[in-house]
């Protein structure tokens, strides 16, 4: 039931790849059908999350990174992580907003 | 030989319209130049940004076979910070939240394109 609802969050942005819900130790809970990104990505921005709640700029709320290949979307949404991975070409700004429907869907 | 007040002059440039910190680091964390209203943190964040930086183009190459990771946008609360790579050094641009991220990004741009032919000439003497 959660991957069809991921499966049609993916359809609903062009060029997005996937979706992927884990906790901050990399466990997953929940993806959307194409395996996109492996819940390790999560354990990635769980550290640099924690890092860059330091730079006292208050606590991290997101990290995008762009590759020469995709973009990753990454949302804290504690205790869980949002992954989004598009293509090169994604539209950061509705993977974002996406990622926010998501946080607040029950 | 680097001209540091010069490129202190180049990165304080970027300061408009919300950015308030422009870094020049070593993918190391060690800070080549900075510009900023806070200069006894320009380290540390020089630091974490570059760490983050590595982290990200570790997990990116082993986990999407990405080649190559081309730039960070973080938010936070109270800020935003983007990274990205020219020739071999990190540059690293700190922003209020009123800066959108696009705008963010493009000025990374600009000063990256900007710095990348002195990076490159510094990076085949040194």
């Amino acid at each position: 039931l959660m991957q069809a609802f991921l499966d049609r969050v993916v359809e609903r942005v062009p060029h997005m790849l996937g979706v992927m819900v884990a906790d901050r130790e990399g466990v997953e809970l929940a993806r959307s059908t194409a395996p996109v990104a492996h819940a390790s990505m999560t354990i990635t921005f769980a550290m640099a999350s924690e890092q860059a709640s330091k730079l006292r700029l208050g606590r991290n709320e997101s990290i995008t990174s762009f590759f020469d290949n995709c973009v990753v979307v990454q949302v804290d949404h504690a205790p869980l992580v949002l992954t989004l991975v598009s293509t090169e070409e994604g539209n950061v700004g509705a993977m974002l907003d996406v990622a926010k429907d998501l946080m607040c869907s029950p | 030989m680097l001209k540091t007040k010069a490129l202190q002059d180049v990165l304080r440039q970027a300061h408009v319209h919300g950015i308030t910190r422009s870094l020049l680091m070593t993918g190391e964390g060690d800070l080549l130049g900075a510009a900023s209203d806070d200069p006894d943190s320009d380290k540390y964040v020089a630091a974490i940004a570059a760490n983050m930086w590595r982290s990200y183009e570790k997990g990116g190459k082993r986990t999407l076979n990405a080649e190559s990771l081309q730039c960070l946008l973080v938010e936070n609360e109270m800020g935003r910070l983007a990274v990205a790579r020219t020739a071999r050094v990190l540059v690293c641009l700190v922003a209020t939240k009123s800066v959108p991220l696009g705008m963010l990004r493009a000025k990374l741009n600009a000063v990256t394109t900007y710095l990348e032919e002195p990076m490159k000439l510094l990076s085949t003497t040194t």
